[in-house]
C-alpha cells in the first residue's frame, strides 16, 4: 500500500483512497478505542466519528506518522466521549443470573467461534486486563495503551496527546506500577512463559 | 516526587530504552545492588508482557466512509440538482425533437407541391388535343404568344430547357410563328430564341405554362413555409444544446468541487 500516495489522493478528495486507508487501520483504531473506552459500542461510535473528523481534517495532516495522527483524532473522541458520561452518567445493563447476582462475565462478551482452551484463556486475560485499565485515570490509561498496547514509542504517545515527553514517562510508570497491582489477582491467568520471564 | 518514586519511573523508561546514557547507568548501578528495585523491575517487566500481549480485537465491521457521510452531497449546493435535472431534461427534449424532425414531422416543401405538379400535368395531358386545336384555330393572329413569351421570359432556364428538348419535335409550328412574330414583337434576344420557339410550339406552351406557373407559386408560399417551419426546429435544436451544454458543465463543475473541498 503507497500510504503517502493515497494519503495524497485523499486530500484532494479521493474518498475511495481514504476508505484504503481506512481498511488499513481500522482495527488499531478501534482497538485503542475500545482499551480506552471499555465498551465496544462506544469505541464502534468513537471509530467511525474518529474516520470522519479525520477525513474532513486531512488537510490538517502535515505528514509524519499517519498512525500517530489516526490515533490522536480517536483519543480526542474517547475523550469527548468520557466527558460526556461524566456529564449524564448511566447504569448498564449488566446480566444476571436465576438468583439475581450480577454476572460478571457474560457469555455474549465472548467470541462464539473461540471454543478451544487457550482462546478462552486469552479471552479472560484479556478482560482481565480490560478490567484493570478500565480501573486506572483516564490520562493513564491513554498513555499505557498508546505504548503498550499499540506499540508507540514515548515520542508518538507525546505527539498523540499533546504533552511532552516527561509527562508521558511519568504517567506511564504509574500506570504500569497499578496495572502490576490490579493484575496481581489474575497471575494464574497467565501463560506459562510470561510468568517466567525476567 | 520521592526518590522511589523518581526511581521506579526511571525504571519504566529504562525498560523501553528511553533513557539518556547517564540515567541508564545509574539505573543498571542500581539494579545491581538494590534487590527490592529489581524484584520490581522484574514484576513491571512482567506487567509490560501481559500489556503488550493484549488480544487484537478486530474492528466489528467496517467504517468506509460515503459522500453523504461526510457531507459532499451538501457541498454541491442547491444549484447541482436543478442543474442537473436541466441539463439531463433539455438533453431528452433535444433528442425528441431530433428524432421528430428526421422521422415524424413532413417536409412541406416538397411533398404537397410535388403532388399538385403531378396532378396538373395529369390533367394536361387530358387536355392537349383541345388546346391544340384551339392553338392551331388561332394562330394566324398570333395574339397569345406575347404573354406566353414574357412568361417563358421571367420562368427562365427551366423552360428554356424544356423548350430546347421540344424544338426538333416541332419545327413546323415553329416556322409558323417565326413567320407571325417578327411582325407584332421585336427581335427576342439570341439566348431567348430557343424559347420563343418553343413557346411559339402549342403543345410546348400549354405545358410549360400550366405546368410551372401555378404550381411555381405554390412551391414558393409553401417553400417560404417550410423554411420558416424548419428554422424554428433548427433554432429549437441549437437553444437546447446550448442548455445541455451549459448546464451540464455547471453541474459537473461543481460535482468536481465537491469532491475536493
Amino acid at each position: 500500500m503507497d500510504e503517502a500516495g493515497l494519503i495524497k489522493d485523499a486530500q484532494q478528495g479521493d474518498l475511495d483512497a481514504f476508505n484504503r486507508l481506512i481498511l488499513a487501520y481500522q482495527d488499531r483504531v478501534y482497538n485503542q478505542a475500545f482499551r480506552v473506552l471499555g465498551d465496544s459500542q462506544s469505541a464502534d461510535d468513537a471509530a467511525q466519528d474518529a474516520f470522519i473528523s479525520a477525513y474532513k481534517n486531512l488537510r490538517s495532516f502535515r505528514g509524519g506518522s499517519f498512525r500517530a495522527w489516526l490515533l490522536r483524532i480517536v483519543t480526542n473522541a474517547c475523550y469527548d466521549e468520557l466527558r460526556r458520561r461524566k456529564r449524564r452518567p448511566t447504569t448498564p445493563l449488566e446480566p444476571v443470573d436465576d438468583e439475581g447476582d450480577e454476572i460478571e462475565s457474560p457469555h455474549w462478551i465472548a467470541d462464539p467461534g473461540e471454543l478451544p482452551e487457550d482462546n478462552i484463556v486469552r479471552s479472560e486475560l484479556g478482560d482481565a486486563i480490560q478490567e484493570c485499565l478500565d480501573r486506572l485515570p483516564e490520562d493513564f490509561r491513554v498513555v499505557v495503551v498508546l505504548v503498550d498496547v499499540q506499540g508507540l514509542d514515548y515520542l508518538e504517545a507525546s505527539d498523540v496527546i499533546g504533552k511532552p515527553l516527561g509527562t508521558i514517562k511519568s504517567r506511564l510508570a504509574r500506570a504500569r506500577n497499578r496495572m502490576r497491582e490490579c493484575l496481581q489477582g489474575f497471575w494464574e491467568l497467565l501463560p506459562h512463559s510470561m510468568r517466567l520471564e525476567t | 516526587m520521592s526518590k522511589l518514586e523518581r526511581d521506579l519511573e526511571a525504571l519504566s523508561a529504562y525498560l523501553d530504552g528511553e533513557l539518556t546514557e547517564n540515567e541508564r547507568e545509574r539505573i543498571e548501578r542500581l539494579l545491581e545492588t538494590d534487590q527490592d528495585l529489581q524484584n520490581w523491575y522484574e514484576q513491571l517487566m512482567r506487567t509490560r508482557s501481559v500489556l503488550r500481549s493484549t488480544p487484537q480485537l478486530r474492528a466489528p465491521r467496517n467504517y468506509f466512509l460515503t459522500p453523504e457521510m461526510v457531507g459532499q452531497k451538501e457541498k454541491r449546493g442547491r444549484a447541482f440538482p436543478i442543474l442537473r435535472f436541466a441539463s439531463a431534461f433539455a438533453a431528452l427534449l433535444l433528442v425528441v425533437l431530433f428524432l421528430g424532425d428526421l422521422f415524424v414531422i413532413p417536409k412541406p416543401v416538397l411533398a404537397p407541391s410535388r403532388a399538385i405538379q403531378m396532378a396538373e400535368a395529369v390533367q394536361m395531358e387530358m387536355e392537349q388535343p383541345e388546346m391544340e386545336a384551339e392553338i392551331f384555330a388561332d394562330q394566324p393572329a398570333a395574339a397569345p404568344a406575347e404573354p406566353l413569351a414574357e412568361e417563358f421570359q421571367m420562368e427562365g432556364e427551366s423552360a428554356a430547357e424544356a423548350a430546347d428538348e421540344n424544338i426538333s419535335s416541332s419545327m413546323d409550328s415553329a416556322s409558323t410563328m417565326e413567320k407571325a412574330l417578327p411582325t407584332q414583337y421585336p427581335a427576342p434576344a439570341e439566348e431567348v430564341e430557343p424559347m420563343l420557339g418553343g413557346a411559339a410550339e402549342p403543345e410546348l406552351e400549354s405545358d410549360q405554362v400550366l405546368e410551372s406557373r401555378a404550381p411555381t407559386e405554390l412551391i414558393e408560399d409553401e417553400s417560404q413555409q417550410g423554411l420558416d417551419f424548419q428554422a424554428i426546429i433548427r433554432i429549437a435544436e441549437f437553444g437546447l444544446l446550448f442548455i445541455v451544454i451549459t448546464t451540464g458543465i455547471a453541474a459537473f463543475y461543481l460535482y468536481l468541487r465537491s469532491r475536493s473541498f
